[in-house]
C-alpha cells in the first residue's frame, strides 16, 4: 500500500449560492502523477487553491502532506510547491534574483541557494543567462523555469495549474520529461491540463464536471470503461451531458 | 527576519530597476519644493487698483501715489466713470476700485470731511480682507498727515496708546518659512502613499502576489517588506527637501533635525499603513489611485497647510485628530521654526504613533493570504 499524501473527504466549497466543489472525495499517492481534468469552470482551480492553502473549504476535509486545508494552511505551504496558471515569477527581476528570492523565502541557506541555482540552470542549459530578466525569456522557458523554482525547496508535492498553456509542442514534451523525472524522485505531481494527450501521460486521471468528480481511474481503465479510444473521447462523453442540461 | 530581508532586497531591486520611478522618487520632491514653496503665498502683493479720480487735484494724485509706493498696490488704470471701473473689475483687470470724489483736494484743504469709496472684488474673501486692511491703513495714514498739516486737532494726532508688536518665530513674517515645512509634509505624504500602495496592487494585477501567498511568507513579513523601502525613500526625500529649504530658501532650522526625522518615520509608518490598507481592497491600480487621491486631498487640505486648523469648524478639528498629515504639518513647523523639543510636542508624537499603529494593524488584518 503506497502512502497517501493527499486525502480529500466530502470537500465542499461554495461561493454564495454557487457550489464550485460539490462533495469531492479522492486520494493521491506519493510519487504519483495525478491528472486533474475538467472543462473550464468545472471547479479545478477552486480545488487546487484549497489544496495549496490559498482558500479554505466550506465543509469537508482535505489533508495535504498530513496537514488540514483551511486550519493548517501555513504548514501545507511549507511542504508543497505551486506553479499557477498565470505566470508568476517577477518579470523585472533576473533569473538569478528570482531564484535567490524564493530560496530565501523557503529558508534555504546562501550556499544551498547557490548550489541549487547552478543545478537548476545546468538542467536548462542556461548557465550563462542567469542575469537575464524574466521578461526577456520565451514563454516555454519561463514555464520550465517556474516549475523548477517551485521545486527549489524540494517539496513532497507539487501543484501545477495548467503549466503548459500556450506552450509549443516540443517544449510541452520537454516539460513532461521534467515531470517524469520529478515523479521518479518520489515527488507527487498534481497537474491540471486541457491537453488530453498530456492526460494520457498521467498515472491516474480524474475528470470534473460542474463541481463534481465524474470519473477517476488510470487512463487505460477509463478508456475501457467508457469504450473510448482516447482520454479525449472519455472527456467529451463525460462533459457533454452537462452541456445539454445547460441548454435545457 | 532573514525572509523579510530577502523581500526588502527584492523591492529595492525592482524600484531601482524601473528607469522612471528610480529617478522620479528623487526628482519630483525637488521640483515640488522649488515650485511650490515660492508659489504658494498668501502675502498681498501687487493688488491691482483702478482709480476713478473725479477730482484730478494734487491732493488726489498724492493719495494715489502714496498707495502705489507701499508696494502692495499696483495702479492698473484710471477710469473716468464708475461704470468704466466696474467693467475693468468684471474683466478681472483690477481687484479694487477706488473712487475719489470731486472737490477732494479743496475740501480736505478746508478740513471738510470727504468720502472716498473703495470697492473690492471679494471672491477670495481672505485676500479681500487683507487688501481692505492695507487700504484702510494707507488711507488712515494719509488722513493723519492731512490732519497734522491742517494744524487742527494736534492732540488727536497723538496716539494715547502706543502698541509695539514683535513677531515671534518668524520675525520678518516670511511666508516661505511658514509654507516650507508644510510642503515638506505634503511631499513625504505623496511619495509614501502612492508608491507603496501602487506597488502592492501591481503585484495583485500581475499575479505575483498569488505566488507569494502560496509560500510560507508571514503576513507581517510581507507588509514590512512593502513599508521599509518606501519609508527609507520618504526619509531621503525629506532630507532632500530640508536641504533645498536651507540652500535655496535659507529657512531657519531651530530645533533638532533628528527629532524631525524621528517624527517623519512615525508619520510614514502611518501613511504607508493606510496606503497598504487601501490596497487590500483595491483590485486595480486605477481603483487604488482613485481612493488614494481622495484620501490625500482630504488629508492635505484639512491638515492646516494653507488654512489654520484653529479657524476650522469643530468637526473638522476633530477629524484632524486622526489626520496624520495634520500632525506632521504642525510638528515640522514647530521643530523647524520654533525649535520645539520632544517634550513640547510629546502629545502630538504619542497621538501620531497611535495612528501609525492603528493603520498598520488594519493593513495586516485586512491582508489575507487565504481567501
Amino acid at each position: 500500500m503506497r502512502k497517501k499524501v493527499i486525502e480529500v473527504r466530502n470537500l465542499v466549497k461554495k461561493f454564495g449560492n454557487f457550489t464550485a466543489n460539490d462533495n469531492l472525495n479522492f486520494d493521491v499517492y506519493e510519487g504519483e502523477i495525478f491528472g486533474f481534468l475538467g472543462s473550464n469552470g468545472a471547479g479545478k482551480t477552486t480545488a487546487i487553491r484549497i489544496l495549496s492553502g490559498l482558500s479554505a473549504p466550506t465543509s469537508g476535509q482535505a489533508l495535504v502532506a498530513g496537514f488540514k486545508a483551511g486550519t493548517q494552511a501555513e504548514q501545507i505551504k511549507k511542504n508543497i510547491g505551486y506553479m499557477c496558471q498565470k505566470f508568476s515569477l517577477y518579470e523585472d527581476l533576473t533569473i538569478k534574483e528570482n531564484i535567490t528570492l524564493y530560496g530565501g523565502i523557503y529558508g534555504l541557506t546562501g550556499v544551498q541557494i547557490t548550489e541549487r541555482r547552478k543545478k537548476l540552470l545546468e538542467k536548462l542549459n542556461f548557465c550563462e543567462y542567469e542575469n537575464k530578466l524574466i521578461a526577456s525569456l520565451p514563454l516555454g522557458l519561463r514555464q520550465k523555469l517556474s516549475f523548477l523554482i517551485a521545486m527549489l525547496h524540494e517539496p513532497g508535492i507539487i501543484f501545477l495549474d495548467e503549466p503548459t498553456g500556450g506552450v509549443d509542442p516540443i517544449t510541452r514534451r520537454q516539460f513532461w520529461e521534467m515531470i517524469y523525472e520529478t515523479a521518479a524522485l518520489g515527488i507527487t505531481i498534481f497537474v491540471t491540463t486541457h491537453y488530453m494527450d498530456e492526460a494520457e501521460y498521467c498515472d491516474r486521471v480524474s475528470i470534473m464536471n460542474e463541481g463534481r468528480i465524474e470519473a477517476l481511474d488510470t487512463p487505460g481503465n477509463l478508456k475501457q470503461k467508457y469504450n473510448a479510444g482516447s482520454i479525449e473521447e472519455v472527456f467529451i462523453k463525460i462533459a457533454r451531458p452537462a452541456k445539454n442540461t445547460i441548454a435545457v | 527576519m532573514r525572509t523579510t530581508l530577502f523581500l526588502i532586497r527584492k523591492e529595492f531591486i525592482q524600484i531601482f530597476r524601473n528607469k522612471f520611478i528610480s529617478k522620479a522618487v528623487f526628482a519630483i520632491p525637488l521640483l515640488q519644493m522649488l515650485l511650490l514653496v515660492p508659489a504658494l503665498t498668501f502675502e498681498l502683493k501687487n493688488a491691482d487698483i483702478a482709480v476713478v479720480d473725479m477730482d484730478r487735484s494734487p491732493a488726489s494724485r498724492s493719495l494715489v501715489s502714496k498707495l502705489e509706493s507701499t508696494g502692495f498696490f499696483t495702479i492698473a488704470g484710471t477710469a473716468f466713470s464708475e461704470k468704466e471701473a466696474g467693467d475693468m473689475m468684471m474683466k478681472g483687470k483690477c481687484r479694487i476700485v477706488l473712487q475719489i470724489p470731486p472737490d477732494f483736494g479743496k475740501n480736505t484743504a478746508l478740513g471738510i470731511p470727504v468720502k472716498v469709496i473703495a470697492g473690492i472684488d471679494a471672491i477670495d474673501a481672505s485676500s479681500a480682507q487683507m487688501a481692505w486692511g492695507y487700504l484702510g491703513g494707507v488711507i488712515g495714514q494719509f488722513n493723519a498727515e492731512l490732519v497734522s498739516l491742517n494744524g487742527a486737532g494736534m492732540a488727536a494726532a497723538q496716539p494715547v496708546i502706543d502698541v509695539r508688536g514683535r513677531n515671534w518665530y518668524n520675525e520678518q513674517l516670511n511666508y516661505t518659512f511658514y509654507m516650507l515645512p508644510g510642503i515638506l509634509a505634503i511631499l513625504v505624504t505623496a511619495i509614501g502613499f502612492l508608491l507603496a500602495g501602487l506597488n502592492m496592487v501591481r503585484e495583485k494585477e500581475s499575479g505575483t502576489i498569488e505566488q507569494m501567498n502560496v509560500t510560507p511568507v508571514r503576513k507581517y513579513q510581507f507588509i514590512i517588506s512593502k513599508i521599509v523601502p518606501f519609508l527609507i525613500i520618504g526619509l531621503i526625500d525629506m532630507a532632500l527637501g530640508v536641504s533645498v529649504g536651507k540652500l535655496v530658501f535659507a529657512i531657519p532650522f531651530e530645533g533638532s533635525i533628528m527629532l524631525m526625522f524621528a517624527c517623519a518615520t512615525i508619520f510614514l509608518v502611518a501613511v504607508l499603513g493606510l496606503a497598504l490598507f487601501i490596497s487590500t481592497f483595491s483590485d486595480t491600480q486605477q481603483q487604488f489611485m482613485f481612493t488614494a487621491f481622495f484620501c490625500m486631498i482630504v488629508f492635505i487640505l484639512m491638515s492646516g497647510v494653507f488654512t489654520s486648523i484653529e479657524s476650522m469648524p469643530k468637526w473638522a478639528q476633530d477629524f484632524n485628530l486622526i489626520n496624520p498629515v495634520a500632525y506632521l504639518m504642525k510638528i515640522n513647523r514647530m521643530i523647524m521654526l520654533k525649535g520645539s523639543s520632544a517634550g513640547d510636542i510629546a502629545g502630538d508624537i504619542i497621538k501620531l504613533a497611535a495612528i501609525a499603529i492603528s493603520f498598520i494593524s488594519l493593513a495586516v488584518a485586512r491582508y489575507r493570504k487565504t481567501a
